[in-house]
């Protein structure tokens, strides 16, 4: 096992986290979500985000609309839905007990 | 948008497209998802087009299929897994077509084969028998020859074989082809 797959394998768990609390902050483009996750390094390739916001939008998450762009063709523009707050919600309180439990299995042994 | 591309770039990024489309090929929004990729690509071109009738070559398309990546790091969303976040195991599915590649006439036979897992040849002598007994075995062959599709594309023929779909098999055929 190497540790890069291991790592990705950790991050892409919790993609569906940081997708949902980026848009939480308000709406954004596909390039916009796709440049913050590459800037913090949650995502190695753009191609992992498109099948992630379709599943999200399918499961009633995030909803998205068209908007011209100045220049080229209309791109989409994502938001996050009331369910997909109420999501985040529980994800962010498993996140927060993961990262307590963990920490204390770390301190400990 | 039109794009130009020199022709080992043109392969290239078919060849990259068609491994995604069979990467998604049972996900009922694989429009959307291929939609949304090839846009991005697009964009990705566009960025470095400094005229539009720039020839975008080969080392440009390897640049955005390295920025946009393979297609094992893009979860599909299987039918039959809508809820798991992580890939699970392929499932592999026979299916009925003819084999171009095995045939005597149209790959009846060699289909059925594949599909029943029973020796080509055994098939054959039995239609051969049939034929003989009363001419049915010629009107039951054209029949399965309208009614079962050829394989035509590698997927098509990994699928007849039951072999999961996946990019190793098919960059495997390519090797054997």
């Amino acid at each position: 096992m190497k540790v890069e797959n291991a790592n990705a394998q950790m991050r892409k768990g919790v993609l569906e986290l940081c997708i949902l609390s980026l848009l939480s902050r308000g709406d954004a483009y596909t390039t916009d979500l796709i440049n913050k996750l590459k800037e913090s390094q949650m995502i190695v390739v753009e191609g992992t985000l498109y099948p992630l916001l379709n599943r999200q939008k399918n499961a009633g998450l995030l909803s998205y609309r068209w908007e011209e762009s100045p220049q080229g063709p209309p791109r989409k523009y994502y938001s996050i839905t009331e369910k997909g707050k109420e999501f985040l919600a529980e994800l962010e309180s498993g996140w927060d007990t993961l990262v307590e439990t963990v920490n204390a299995i770390r301190n400990n042994l | 948008m039109v794009f130009h591309l020199a022709e080992d770039a043109y392969h290239r990024l078919s060849a990259y497209i068609n491994k995604l489309e069979i990467h998604f090929r049972s996900d009922k929004d694989r429009r959307e998802i291929m939609a949304d990729i090839e846009s991005r690509m697009a964009e990705h071109f566009k960025e470095r087009l400094t005229s539009p009738d720039m020839v975008i070559t080969l080392s440009e398309v390897n640049r955005v299929i390295e920025i946009m990546g393979e297609p094992s790091d893009m979860e599909s969303n299987d039918d039959t897994n809508t809820t798991g976040s992580f890939y699970s195991g392929e499932r592999v599915k026979k299916r009925l077509y003819r084999d171009p590649d095995g045939s005597v006439i149209a790959g009846v036979c060699s289909g059925l084969g594949y599909y029943w897992n029973i020796e080509v040849a055994l098939i054959r002598v039995l239609f051969i028998i049939i034929f003989f007994w009363g001419g049915g075995g010629l009107l039951i062959y054209i029949i399965l020859w309208i009614a079962i599709p050829k394989a035509l594309t590698v997927a098509e023929k990994l699928e007849m074989k039951g072999e999961p779909v996946n990019a190793e098999n098919i960059g495997r055929s390519f090797q054997d082809e």
